[in-house]
């Protein structure tokens, strides 16, 4: 038991540490996983010792064993997720399809197509945000259903769940007499010997104070633009609304409308059925374990 | 209106209680103390409910908010076993504590008292609720048992008590229960809500450096090597971590929970 206490208070100091130093990279330094590693190796012994201690069962004895079973599932979940989970995000616009079968890289061949139907976001009173919903076409080899996802709903399907997991701006901004053209921020359209940059995206402009509001409701929207000079020459900075012109460097562009594209996450688990049993197991454990400490408290 | 007004003189009259009541029990004048520290209780709920009546839900979704419950958990569990063999002066500490945290409020989170926010989309989850109040309850615990074991500490001349060794295992056993049950849950929400159940998130990584902290303690404390004195630094040592990981994880460590 020393060993597996001296274990655990390695891994407190180290986490407690991690998460001011570097923490995207500590949690995943090979010291770290190294010790989890020993963690596992040590609760496999103290589980089956508790399970040899429940051939005369006493509560205490079940919430033990419990307990170290929990953690023991909760680290092999944490495993299997680690060595074959798999993980991606796909940025979606209304009435585009991905392949999420390919962005998952997932083995075997199994198709699953996503369609963004449309994305909205539903607002409270004072312009913050309620709600994102994202109603897909999910089609798969045998199947094609229809679902809406929003933030704590997600959707299952085949093995993979996927999750509303942000959303971004699509401007549609051309050059006159040119194709209607969607462009997000940070990308620059050419001009003579210039090129303007989308800078920045104000939802709910101000126009008394001339200032962004900070609400995400679209009351009054604006585009921050950049015109740049080739060579790094002067910069200059304006605003357009919708519907409005942009007359830069010579050239007219026209700024029709503001559209939302959604970001899905999309994952599949294979340890998560583990983790999650570990993780009953752990809380029963530890509400039984305390019930039975109170008994005794009460008795003496 | 009458709602802010209600919330803010039911949180000032219940500060006001609680620090009369943490002066009253140091300088041993126990029944006033008692009346103080039930009077600032009932106030304390009434802020709790003036709260939810403004938010149209359990108030558990900010840091004043979970401050209000921390509060009430650790106060109820101190009246609760006070017939059991409580000892009054326990109350100096527990109410010197609780009345921080008020202290806090009023000094670092104003706003969040007259401002109700409506809840992000993320939050809006019964998960929330289960989640909250277990980490309120094992919250409200420690503190007890830090309180406890502080007292015990300043005497630490007296030979050591075996009947005071059990009352703290068996709270400190609450607060662990409850702090397993919260973080539990708070990752099936993180798996419903953000895909995935653990990050390492600040905070997530605190709760654990808590849950490993009073594991040690439950695990050591039936040791025979194992001393009161130990146990009481221990449980005390445990309770500043429940502190780092409420403040100084919102403070300085920002991350998933940052609205919390």
């Amino acid at each position: 038991m020393r060993v597996g206490l001296a274990i655990l208070a390695m891994i407190a100091a180290m986490a407690a540490m991690g998460t001011f130093l570097w923490p995207g990279l500590f949690f995943r330094s090979p010291l770290f996983l190294l010790l989890f590693i020993l963690l596992f190796a040590q609760m496999t012994f103290c589980g089956l010792h508790n399970l040899r201690r429940l051939r005369s069962p006493d509560p205490r004895s079940c919430a033990l064993f419990l307990i170290h079973a929990g953690v023991l599932l909760i680290l092999i979940g944490a495993g299997v997720n680690a060595r074959s989970g798999l993980t991606a995000t796909m940025p979606l616009q209304p009435g585009e399809e991905g392949d999420a079968a390919a962005a998952l890289e997932l083995p075997g061949g199994e198709p699953l197509w996503l369609r963004l139907d449309s994305f909205d976001i539903t607002f409270y009173d004072d312009g913050s945000p309620s709600q994102y919903y994202a109603r897909l076409t999910a089609r798969t080899a045998g199947e094609t259903r229809q679902a809406e996802i929003s933030v704590n709903h997600p959707l299952s399907l085949s093995g993979v769940k996927i999750y509303q997991q942000s959303f971004g701006y699509l401007f549609w901004i051309w050059e006159e007499g040119g194709e209607p053209q969607a462009r997000r921020l940070g990308e620059r359209i050419p001009l003579t010997g210039a090129a303007l940059e989308l800078y920045h995206y104000i939802p709910a402009f101000d126009e008394e104070t001339a200032a962004d509001t900070g609400r995400l409701r679209p009351d009054d929207p604006r585009l921050v633009y950049l015109v740049r000079e080739d060579g790094g020459g002067e910069v200059y900075m304006g605003l357009a609304a919708p519907g409005e012109k942009i007359e830069a460097e010579g050239k007219t562009l026209l700024f029709e409308r503001v559209d939302m594209y959604t970001v899905l996450r999309l994952k599949t688990d294979p340890g998560l059925t583990p983790a999650a049993c570990g993780a009953i197991m752990l809380m029963a454990g530890a509400c039984l374990g305390y019930a039975a400490a109170r008994t005794r408290f009460f008795k003496q | 209106m009458a709602l802010v007004f209600a919330n803010l003189g039911a949180f000032y009259g219940a500060f006001l209680l609680y620090a009369g009541a943490a002066a009253a029990f140091l300088l041993r004048r126990s029944a006033g103390a008692l009346l103080l520290a039930r009077g600032g209780f009932i106030l304390n709920i009434a802020a709790v409910a003036a709260r939810a009546a403004r938010a149209g839900a359990l108030p558990l979704a900010n840091s004043y908010e979970f401050i209000l419950l921390f509060a009430l958990a650790a106060v109820f569990l101190f009246l609760l076993l006070l017939g059991r063999g409580q000892d009054p002066a326990v109350g100096g500490v527990l109410f010197s504590l609780v009345a921080l945290l008020f202290l806090v409020v009023f000094l670092f989170l104003r706003p969040q008292i007259t401002a109700v926010q409506p809840l992000p989309p993320a939050l809006r989850s019964l998960w929330l609720i289960a989640h909250v109040l277990a980490a309120v309850l094992a919250y409200g615990s420690f503190l007890f048992a830090a309180a406890l074991a502080a007292i015990r500490l300043r005497r630490s001349a007296e030979k050591e008590d075996a009947a005071f060794a059990r009352r703290l295992y068996h709270i400190v056993f609450l607060g662990f229960a409850a702090l397993s049950v919260s973080i539990g849950l708070g990752a099936v929400w993180a798996e419903q809500a953000w895909g995935s159940y653990w990050t390492w998130d600040p905070k997530e990584t605190w709760a654990l450096v808590t849950w490993i902290i009073y594991a040690l303690y439950l695990h050591l404390s039936r040791r025979r090597a194992w001393t009161e004195r130990t146990a009481c630094l221990a449980v005390c040592i445990g309770f500043i971590v429940v502190l780092f990981t409420f403040f100084g994880v919102n403070f300085l460590l920002p991350g998933l929970h940052s609205y919390a």
